[in-house]
């Protein structure tokens, strides 16, 4: 064998999973794990058709009595709640997962780990979802489990597997976008600037941060309202201070993203799959990116127009009706710029741009029916009407999945390495099409006249039994499309002819790879200079210095050369700037461990205990997954020293880097801005308790003692400052100052959370006795679990300093002071914001 | 001389992402702030003061809309002016094609969002006199 040979194996070799059950338990590598977050999705998305079938069949016929009510309103409940946490949501991630390395040239998501605990958490959370079956307590207060009927009064034990189920959703959704955000940012082609990135990967990148910044808020949402079920406290309580609508805003305030969440991935599936079909450049990139990011802000300024009925005042309701317009603004330009590519073109009418074709069809007509539910007169007519879930069928089916069934028709020969069939395919578009269309157009009908949803039957006397039946007959046609579709891609994906590389002749870069890709994704690094890189460079790009273009090329290339297959001994990939993709480090990944799924096993254990009421064996087993968590993050990056020194001067690129450049500093700012959302959502909640209590504190609980509670958030403060000099020893080499700095504030802090302890146990409440008493403990108990978790950081960022003591500046020891002080910095100034709002601010509102 | 200015000009990093980001980051500020002294604020009877005709609240949101539309204003001029002083340079450096596009793109951003931002002020007009 030749030394290139040799080297070719032993890097494919690297970039292998491993097999077996532990194999496939400990898998990290991004295609593998993407797939499997899609056919779980899909498996999910098959129960959620079939209770969908049993409630049509209930609501066929009036005066229907096939089921009775609480067994209707359990199914209606898993319905949605299936659709739209098990299904929609990972299925786009799942998408995302597998396709952004491969669209931005790069060999692995960022942090490989965490996309195994996060399917892992999925995984698991669904199924716990899903447990609720077996133990004959399904939940049943819908999809947005509005209180107080999901509260303990009302809702029986169903609702807990609901909520931590959710719980468990949640944080694999985050640790997604995490990943998705750092990856795009950070691993992009050489060369690759923003302006050349594709729209489906903006369209990821879009997400990641909405997601970030929702659904913390829907974990926080969960959190409190199981703190109520099982510990009495009173947040959504209305009879003890607490608030039923705080729990809508909390919940829409991640609802209403959530559904641009799944529709933009869908978005950027069409603006990829339009181009190749018509066979030109999409139109008005810069148009589409606009309304991208439009719709990403102003989505989270549309969360009241779900609640128009709720007497709130009307002129802020009126914002949201605007800011409502305006999103339909936004998706008015995207399908503007998609008809004007498709104009004058020919487009070839394969199965992926017929399914584009109904999708265009479908949601206009929700788009529009959208716009008029938007306006708070039509919709205080239609208000919990089947007006709104036609609505909102066509926006979802017709907006995000006939897209994602274009995506799964187009990008099949990747994933799987065989062509899709055609036949059958396009027999399932029309079925899909015409059956969507007889089961939601007859609902809005119904819904005019007056048919409530979420009731399980309805009177002969309302004459909308004919819409009923025709809405029925429609959604078993729908069903039967979907299953002829899906089993139609299954065998295609087993049995179909070998796909080649390219068979579209897409542009985009997954299409350079063999189908399916090799699992290193790219033997060498590619340079991308333009937005379709297999296709003929674009007319029109600007004159450039040509001597600097030389150069910057020539640099780009060796970079490339370079990467051919290295590293071969560990899995490494090449770290680029955010804005310009230029080549900034070498970057090691690691490989397969089943640390992550074993982290995931404890956090479920966690959560089945708390389920079961075993709480301090609960407690116990959190315990353990922090302790495994910080495990996790402690082990070392794994590289051949001797290939890594080779890399590093072929390519003159640094390995491993800190600050802004790396990863891990990324990661903690998505992980920071999770945080920061939670502490803002509990901020909200303690104000809007407030504005709707007569007395505050409620009840006869007294001012807090801003004398007794001052000194002791000195005590963090100083924390803070201590770690302050404590930074600037290290930045200027000053050993001593930095163990003193940062022995000093561990000790500062140490002291703060036992006398806040003490405190907290010494008041004259419990969080039981009122909503005033339920918030002010939680967001104590919040600063203090931040401030517990920033000591345990800055205790191992300690032990290392001593360990290492002669390399201060050891990239990843620099990486552990940054990241520890940045988490610890985050804990002060939470603690302060907790200390003004508990302490200062009622004696001031 | 002035042409050599204008080619040695590079707009820094921060002016980039300030017009990328400043107009979203504006209109986030203003729909929060204007539905915080709107509910609050009609809640609380804070709508009951009259200053001239105009309600405290409606004062202040009128307020708040202002300057959330200087910001994003602000944002897509420094956009216009980076791409002016992009566009004039004879040739372009090839390593900042991102940093460029980020100019021209958030001028066209930035300009979107003004127009919601005044959009979305448009109701407090019919509500100048209490809630």
């Amino acid at each position: 064998m030749k030394p290139d040979e040799l080297t070719e194996e032993r890097f494919t070799q690297t970039w292998m999973s491993r097999p077996g059950l532990l194999g496939w338990l400990a898998e990290v590598n991004n295609r593998p794990l993407g797939v499997r977050y899609m056919i779980t999705s899909l498996v999910f998305f098959a129960m959620a058709v079939v209770m969908a079938l049993v409630m049509r069949t209930q609501l066929a016929l009036p005066d229907n009595n096939l089921l009775a009510p609480d067994t209707y309103n359990a199914i209606f409940t898993m319905h949605g709640s299936t659709m739209l946490y098990l299904f929609a949501v990972p299925f786009v991630e799942g998408l995302g997962l597998y396709l952004i390395p491969l669209l931005i040239g790069a060999r692995d998501v960022a942090f490989p780990r965490l996309t195994n605990f996060g399917y892992w958490m999925y995984l698991f959370g669904g199924l716990i979802f899903f447990a609720s079956f077996l133990f004959g307590t399904v939940p049943d207060a819908g999809w947005t489990a509005y209180t107080p009927l999901s509260g303990p009064k009302y809702s029986g034990p169903g609702m807990d597997f609901w909520l931590l189920g959710l719980g468990l959703l949640e944080i694999a959704g985050i640790t997604a976008a995490i990943e998705i955000v750092v990856t795009i940012l950070k691993f992009r082609a050489p060369g690759m600037a923003l302006a050349n990135l594709p729209l489906i990967a903006w369209t990821y990148l879009v997400i990641g941060f909405m997601i970030l910044f929702s659904f913390p808020v829907l974990l926080l949402a969960t959190l409190l309202l199981e703190l109520d079920r099982a510990f009495g406290f009173q947040f959504f309580n209305p009879d003890m201070g607490g608030s039923s609508l705080l729990w809508q805003h909390l919940f829409w305030w991640f609802g209403h993203p959530e559904v641009y969440i799944i529709f933009l991935p869908a978005t950027g599936v069409i603006s990829t799959i339009i181009p190749v079909f018509a066979r030109r450049r999409i139109v008005a990139y810069p148009l589409i990116l606009a309304a991208l990011l439009i719709t990403g802000f102003v989505s989270f300024g549309l969360w009241t127009h779900h609640m128009f009925a709720t007497g709130l005042p009307e002129l802020p309701m009126l914002f949201f009706t605007a800011a409502s317009f305006m999103v339909a603004l936004a998706a008015g330009i995207q399908i503007f710029a998609w008809i004007a590519t498709l104009w004058g073109s020919r487009p070839h009418l394969g199965v992926p741009m017929l399914y584009i074709l109904a999708f265009f069809y479908i949601f206009i007509q929700g788009g529009l029916t959208g716009v008029m539910v938007a306006t708070m007169p039509f919709d205080w007519q239609t208000h919990e009407t089947t007006f709104v879930v036609a609505h909102f069928h066509d926006v979802l089916i017709g907006g995000a999945v006939l897209p994602f069934l274009a995506g799964l028709h187009y990008w099949m020969p990747k994933i799987s390495g065989r062509l899709p069939g055609e036949l059958w395919d396009r027999v399932a578009v029309g079925i899909i099409f015409v059956g969507f269309n007889l089961t939601f157009i007859p609902l809005y009908v119904a819904g005019l006249f007056g048919m409530r949803r979420r009731i399980y039957t309805y009177p002969e006397d309302m004459g909308i039994g004919t819409f009923n039946l025709i809405s029925t007959t429609g959604s078993y046609m729908l069903a039967i499309g979907f299953a002829v579709a899906l089993a139609s891609l299954l065998w295609s994906s087993r049995y179909g002819r070998p796909a080649p590389n390219d068979p579209w002749q897409g542009g985009t870069l997954e299409w350079s790879l063999a189908s399916p890709p090799p699992p290193y994704g790219f033997r060498s690094i590619p340079v991308v200079r333009d937005l379709y890189p297999l296709w003929p460079v674009a007319s029109g790009k600007p004159s450039v210095d040509p001597e600097a273009e030389d150069h910057y090329t020539r640099e780009l290339n060796r970079v490339e050369a370079a990467m051919d297959c290295r590293p071969a001994a560990w899995r490494g990939t090449l770290v680029t700037d955010g804005i310009n993709g230029r080549p900034l480090a070498v970057q090691s990944l690691p490989g397969p461990t089943l640390l992550p799924f074993w982290v995931a096993v404890v956090v479920t254990l966690a959560t089945v205990f708390f389920l079961a009421q075993y709480y301090q064996a609960s407690a116990l087993a959190a315990m353990v997954a922090l302790g495994m968590s910080f495990w996790w993050i402690s082990r070392e990056p794994v590289y051949d020293r001797e290939e890594a020194d080779m890399l590093v001067t072929r390519l003159r690129l640094p390995l491993l880097t800190t600050g802004k450049l790396s990863t891990g500093w990324c990661g903690l700012v998505g992980f920071l801005a999770v945080l920061f959302t939670v502490l803002a959502a509990l901020i909200f909640s303690y104000f809007y308790l407030r504005l709707y209590s007569q007395q505050w504190p409620q009840g006869d609980i007294p001012l807090p003692q801003l004398g007794s509670a001052a000194p002791i958030f000195a005590l963090l403060a100083c924390a803070g400052v201590a770690l302050l000099f404590s930074a600037w020893g290290w930045r200027h080499q000053r050993r001593t100052m930095l163990r003193l700095g940062m022995t000093a504030s561990i000790l500062l802090a140490i002291i703060f959370f036992c006398a806040q302890i003490r405190s907290l146990a010494a008041e004259p409440f419990l969080p039981s006795t009122n909503a005033y008493a339920s918030i002010f403990l939680t967001l104590n108990g919040f600063v203090l679990l931040l401030t517990l978790v920033g000591v345990c950081l800055l205790i191992g960022t300690l032990a290392r300093v001593i360990r290492k003591k002669d390399q201060l500046l050891d990239t990843r020891l620099v990486l552990w002071l940054q990241n520890s002080e940045m988490f610890f910095f985050f804990s002060v100034f939470s603690g302060l914001c907790g200390f003004l709002i508990l302490y200062l601010v009622p004696h001031l509102l | 001389m002035p042409g050599a200015d204008i080619k040695t000009f590079a707009p820094q990093e921060w002016r980039r992402w300030f017009a990328f980001l400043g107009g979203g980051f504006a209109w986030t500020f203003h729909l929060l702030s204007i539905y915080v002294v709107g509910e609050f604020g009609c809640v609380s009877g804070m709508d009951r003061n009259i200053y001239a005709g105009i309600s405290m609240v409606a004062w202040m949101i009128l307020i708040l809309s202002a300057a959330a539309l200087s910001i994003a204003v602000a944002a897509a001029f420094v956009g216009y002016r980076d791409k002016l002083h992009d566009k004039v340079q004879e040739i372009f450096s090839p390593e900042d094609d991102g940093g460029r596009f980020l100019s021209s793109f958030g001028f066209l951003l930035s300009s979107l969002f003004v127009l919601i931002i005044f959009v979305e002020t448009l109701p407090v007009f019919a509500y100048l006199d209490g809630c």
